[in-house]
């Protein structure tokens, strides 16, 4: 176990240097330049040369390409990230506070999202083709359909003119105030672990009708076992493995999409923060932010390989 | 029996061939209401889309009625007007346009790039195979969204840039489809055949191995069809894809969510339906088609 | 009664003043009704026993003490026909009783009371506690730190706090009046040249040194006379009249004129809130510029920078070594910083914030009918405009210019952002509520009715005849802030207009407020959509930063000689008959010659829950009045 560990890790490293490639190239390349990014075609064009000079010095890009991308890989191993080209945060005040809640928003919508896709994705396999299979599927599909940033956009709207209720302002952390704290991240958690809900139980429904035709399962069933017993013990240990799988590949949509949701919700996380980078154009907080998203998403994939091989030893020795 | 002429060969050729065709879509539609069902509502808005000066009632971006703003839905303006007067119905009817375009042309684009990169891959192997498969998982290690975020931010916001952005993020994933279906087809006996008669590696990938990708190409091309209008919606939303005054369902929400505080529920929910209805549809109509397409993936995601 | 006197020349006289003003000011304030605009104004002064008038008519020969406001042109007349009104304070067309009065005579030039001290704020406010974490809903957040360089609500809403000024507008009477900050008292020499500001002694900054002369001298250089690379935001202000600094000793500081300011415009000048004063060795430290500095700089303000996370909160706290003893009462202020109007008026309507300003017109209508909540509307002499690049062809065509300036819809225009923003519409130098240079209201009704046919054939006429017959192609349109409801709302909108009028084909760029600012300093734009406000209702003070060659907000880079011919008169004219027929003067040049197309003039909205006490802006007062605090209070429990 450790073995396969170990050689996964190793495996991200890789990844993870990769991304930075891709990231620095697409910031720096694309565009043509970074001022282009920062005033748009139109604007670049009208800059004077002492501005263009001032602002490309100031951003250490007066230098060759090769040791721009050294610069940055040293500020990623010592931790700096860089500082914002308007304000005076760096990114790594701008993860230390915001990041917890769109961490939190993440795993309440993952819990959220296996306490309903779940349950009702076993049930619509035990009762196949009954009323409560046809509503199931059909509300899984619906909510795959329903844009998240849209149904938080009425949800919020909704709670405004009804209740005049909005989430407390600002940042809260859950050690600090945990009903305030709760208050700001329903909303999000709700919107995004209902869109992955709807993932969790047509998988969670379709493993288990696969799994129920196997030959342990007709043995199970032929010792007598309650059917309900056959599922719980038998059928879901297997079935069980692609959702888990699935969960991992939807971390990919839920760090993405919580991006819309926070804008829609108001919510001051890192998406929200990420969003507010692209309309200020500041381009070092987007290129670490960026790699942010990108760090989280392959450390994700490595723990739910790990966890996979961890259910199931037959992986460890592939 | 009358004497049969060529013409007559033809037409009872053609009519064999309709009625085939006709009984298919029937066969189809009895085993499969709801795909048929959806697969109807995407032609509607297909139409809808391709008509959309003659199915809307007034210019989604050059008429505005200034005495006339945010007036609510009524006969005038079908869905009410937005926030400088312009008609929230052919706007949304534009909007259908613009968001049935990017998809088409990225999902093809995208997916056809995938798909000739999967073969190539499966079928060649070796170092490109290796290579290749290293490089797609970097572009996998970035959500979605945030990397047709930054590819969007690198070209500059617009209707092309937008698809660029957009059929870059599904070329992984077709990739990582097409080339386990090349694997698997690359070991028949035909595809030895082939290779023994001295084929080319080139003729080999589009004879024999392409015609076998069509079928779940066709299945992954309809599902991303839905997430894709998902994705671009999203940023227009986000304000980072088309830009006003270009009316699109995205960047139409964008803007009301921001608005007055007795917000004018016809500027957020229409926008918000027509993208909930369209995917709805792809999505239904993308199952449905899987099943008919791949029996053996029939019930599942 | 104890209130406190200062050294002044003729401290008697001083005394009387300040009792005469505290006891109009208590008998209305402690008790003053939620106000509406109907009564507001008048709840600080109007007695509540019968002989209120009475009350009044004496309170008015205080300098603090003021009279109903009345915004009706009549108004506006009277003003003008007794120029002695004028020398009060600056809300000029707030003092409208129909009858001229006396008061304004009694402005002292010489003698000054302190009426900001915990004595007398106990005496108006009985029930003032101590305590309390006032929650504050506003703007964006900065784009740097440095007041004196940007004239944006977004560093003034939330910094304007941490600094003293020479001297104040007074905040429990809605700033109606101009006292003492940091400075004693004032001395103007015969002549008006030279004036005279002896210093408070034993004033704290923040980082513990004692404030000096010097420190005075060194900030208001940066005002008058900043460094290379530094933009002083309202530099024009002070230059027509050529001053110079001289610290006389320590604790004296003085300013000369070549030209002899008049005398209101240059106590105006010294009250604004956007010039701190800092540490000397601070500043050299430095190089005077304080954009990055500027967020923990020290200073002598009644609170002191505490905390702040980008787009979350800025956080300022109780200064307790702050020189005026008592004072602030609020442990803490914390704003944050939401982005439009809707957004402040949701959260201060669910109660997530007690304070909140700039909200929309919806909320205001809503928060009027509840007891919860007091709202108020503020003048601030900020416009929405779009300005034209003169520095480039087409826009360099007076023809051109004005051709789009009668092609927008600028009605429609203001119907369009009413939702968002509260105003109304007008045009350039003469509409302007409260304010003694405005047109009478008959005649600005008159000029609002726009006959649109007639002005887009005459817009086409003179496209044709400047050569533009067939339109523009390929033109920037820059648009400030691109989530910005009302500006992306303007910006389609003029997109539309100039397309289909006129043939001018525009590409919307939307770009950041930060970005904004930067791209007009390098004239990087063809035409550009946005706001931008006054630093106080004068026309020397807005129409020379506006229109006038070289303007510090001229961002058309207009320039007209005959236009700042008039302008250098109204500047020095001191007699105000003369002066209003200048300004309407003026005003008839920019008509003609349009430098930009304005669609909207602000009036600011705030509200608060009726537990948070001490905002006196009644009606009219400029809206940088409410961004001390340090007179605000909040009951126990309030907004919890």
């Amino acid at each position: 176990m450790q073995k396969y560990i170990l050689r996964r890790v190793l495996l991200a490293i890789p990844a993870i240097i990769g991304l930075t490639i891709i990231i620095f190239l697409v910031m720096r390349i694309l565009p043509g330049d970074v001022l282009t990014v920062m005033f748009g075609e139109e604007g670049t064009l009208q800059l004077s040369e002492e501005d263009r000079a001032r602002i490309i010095a100031s951003l250490g890009l007066d230098k060759p390409i090769y040791l721009q991308y050294v610069d940055w890989l040293k500020d990623i191993v010592t931790l700096k990230l860089g500082q914002s080209f308007w304000r005076s945060d760096t990114v790594m005040d701008l993860i230390i506070n915001r990041g917890p809640i769109t961490l939190e928003i993440a795993v309440f919508s993952v819990i959220l999202s296996w306490l309903i896709g779940l349950p009702v994705g076993i049930l619509a396999a035990m009762k196949r083709n009954t009323p409560f299979d046809y509503a199931g599927r059909f509300f899984s599909i619906l909510f795959l359909a329903i844009p998240n940033f849209w149904l938080g956009t009425l949800i919020v709207l909704t709670l405004v003119l009804t209740l005049e209720w909005k989430a407390p302002l600002g940042v809260i952390n859950l050690w600090e105030d945990p009903w305030a704290n709760l208050q700001i991240i329903w909303g999000p958690a709700l919107v995004l672990g209902i869109g992955q809900a709807a993932y969790i139980c047509r998988m969670a429904r379709s493993a288990l009708l696969e799994t129920i035709h196997e030959d342990y399962i007709r043995t199970a069933r032929a010792k007598g076992l309650a059917e309900r017993l056959v599922i719980l013990r038998h059928a879901l240990r297997n079935a069980i493995m692609p959702v888990i799988t699935l969960s991992g590949v939807l971390l990919g949509f839920l760090i993405g999409g919580s991006v819309a949701v926070e804008q829609a919700f108001g919510v001051p996380g890192l998406g929200r923060t990420l969003v507010a980078a692209f309309f200020e154009r500041d381009y070092v907080v987007i290129q670490n932010l960026v790699l942010i998203y990108g760090l989280v998403f392959v450390l994700t994939n490595l723990l739910v390989d790990i966890s996979y091989a961890w259910i199931d030893p037959r992986i460890r020795y592939s | 029996m009358a004497q049969v002429t060529a013409t007559d060969v033809i037409v009872q050729d053609a009519e064999r061939r309709t009625r085939s065709w006709v009984w298919a879509i029937l066969n189809f539609s009895q085993r499969n209401p709801v795909g048929a069902l959806s697969g109807l509502a995407i032609l509607a808005i297909v139409f809808v889309a391709v008509f959309a000066p003659y199915v809307a009632t007034h210019h989604p971006t050059e008429y505005a009625d200034f005495s006339a703003l945010r007036e609510a839905p009524g006969s005038a303006h079908w869905m009410g007007t937005d926030d400088i007067g312009r008609d929230l119905y052919s706007r949304v009817v534009h909007g259908a346009r613009i968001s049935l375009f990017v998809a088409l042309v990225a999902v093809l684009v995208g997916d056809l790039i995938g798909a000739a990169w999967g073969v190539a891959s499966g079928y060649i192997g070796g170092r490109l195979d290796i290579y290749s498969q290293r490089f797609l998982e970097l572009l996998m290690s970035f959500p979605t969204l945030i990397l047709a975020m930054i590819l969007v931010l690198a070209m500059g916001a617009g209707v092309w840039t937008v698809i660029v952005a957009i059929s870059i993020t599904r070329i992984p994933l077709s990739v990582r489809v097409i080339r386990s279906v090349t694997l698997s087809v690359k070991e028949n006996a035909y595809v030895d055949a082939a290779q023994a008669i001295g084929a080319s590696s080139g003729r080999v990938m589009v004879r024999h191995i392409a015609p076998q990708c069509v079928a779940p190409w066709l299945v992954l091309a309809t599902a991303h069809l839905g997430s894709v209008i998902i994705l671009e919606a999203s940023l227009g939303f986000l304000g980072v894809g088309v830009p006003m005054p270009t009316a699109t369902w995205g960047n139409m929400l964008g803007g009301p969510v921001a608005a007055g505080l007795i917000p004018r529920w016809w500027m957020v929910v229409f926008p918000g339906l027509a993208i909930t209805v369209t995917v709805l549809a792809f999505n239904l109509f993308g199952d449905s088609i899987r099943d008919a397409l791949d029996p053996k993936l029939r019930g599942r995601t | 009664m104890a209130f406190r006197c200062n050294v002044s020349p003729i401290p008697v006289i001083g005394a009387m003043l300040a009792v005469v003003m505290l006891v109009a000011v208590a008998c209305g304030g402690a008790e003053a009704p939620a106000p509406t605009p109907a009564d507001s104004g008048a709840s600080q002064t109007t007695a509540s026993n019968a002989t209120g008038t009475q009350a009044q008519q004496t309170a008015s020969s205080a300098p603090a003490a003021q009279s109903e406001q009345a915004t009706s042109a009549p108004a506006a007349q009277s003003e003008r026909a007794t120029p002695a009104v004028q020398q009060v304070g600056r809300q000029q067309a707030q003092s409208a009783d129909a009858t001229p009065t006396p008061e304004a005579a009694a402005l002292p030039t010489e003698v000054v009371a302190d009426p900001i001290t915990l004595e007398n704020l106990t005496v108006v406010y009985p029930d003032l506690v101590y305590g309390g974490i006032l929650r504050r809903g506003g703007y964006y957040d900065p784009a740097h730190f440095d007041l004196l360089q940007v004239s944006s609500v977004t560093n003034s809403f939330k910094q304007m706090m941490l600094y003293n000024n020479i001297l104040r507008y007074n905040p429990i009477d809605a700033g109606k009046t101009i006292i003492p900050d940091l400075a004693t008292s004032w001395e103007v020499s015969e002549d008006g040249s030279t004036w005279t500001f002896p210093i408070r002694e034993e004033v704290n900054f923040h980082d513990g040194t004692i404030l000096t002369a010097d420190d005075v001298a060194a900030s208001w250089s940066r005002v008058i006379d900043p460094p290379a690379g530094v933009v002083s935001a309202r530099r024009g202000l002070y230059t027509p009249f050529g001053p110079t600094i001289e610290v006389i000793d320590p604790l004296t500081v003085a300013f000369n004129f070549e030209t002899p300011p008049p005398l209101k415009y240059g106590l105006n000048a010294f009250a604004l809130e956007w010039h701190g004063v800092f540490p000397k060795a601070y500043l050299e430290e430095h190089s005077y510029d304080l954009k990055v500095a500027g967020q923990n700089a020290p200073s002598t303000g009644a609170f002191r920078y505490l905390e702040h996370q980008q787009g979350e909160v800025w956080k300022n706290e109780k200064f307790p070594d702050y020189w005026n003893k008592g004072l602030p009462f609020l442990d803490e202020v914390w704003t944050y910083p939401l982005e439009n109007s809707t957004n402040r008026s949701a959260a201060l309507l669910a109660g997530n914030v007690d304070y909140a300003q700039t909200i929309d017109p919806a909320a205001y209508d809503r928060m009027q009918d509840d007891p919860k909540f007091v709202v108020e509307p503020f003048s601030s002499y900020s416009f929405g405009g779009i300005w034209f690049n003169t520095d480039r062809e087409p826009w360099a065509d007076v023809r051109v210019r004005k051709a789009m300036w009668l092609a927008f819809d600028r009605l429609s225009a203001h119907e369009v952002v009413s939702e968002w923003l509260y105003g109304y519409p007008g045009g350039m130098g003469w509409t302007l509520p409260e304010q003694a240079y405005q047109l009478p209201q008959a005649e600005i009704d008159d000029r609002l009715v726009f006959d649109r046919d007639a002005s887009i054939a005459e817009a086409k006429r003179l496209m044709v005849e400047a050569g533009y017959a067939d339109g523009i192609k390929n033109v920037d349109l820059l648009q400030r802030q691109p989530d910005s409801p009302w500006y992306s709302a303007i910006a389609q909108m003029a997109e539309l207009q100039y397309r289909s009028i006129l043939g001018i084909e525009s590409t919307i760029r939307p770009v950041p407020s930060a970005v904004w600012f930067e791209e007009l300093a390098n004239r990087n734009f063809d035409i550009t959509v946005g706001a931008i406000a006054s630093p106080f209702i004068d026309p020397s003070a807005y129409m020379n930063s506006f229109y006038r060659c070289g303007g510090g907000e001229n961002h058309s880079n207009y320039c007209n000689e005959e236009f700042d011919a008039v302008m250098a008169k109204v500047d020095t004219e001191p007699d105000l008959e003369k002066r209003y027929e200048l300004v309407q003067q003026a005003a008839s040049i920019l008509d003609d010659d349009p430098p930009l197309v304005e669609w909207w003039y602000n009036r600011t909205l705030a509200g608060w829950l009726e537990c948070v006490h001490g905002i006196e802006g009644k009606h009219g007062a400029l809206v940088h009045n409410l961004d001390r605090m340090d007179t605000v209070w909040m009951d126990e429990g309030c907004g919890q």
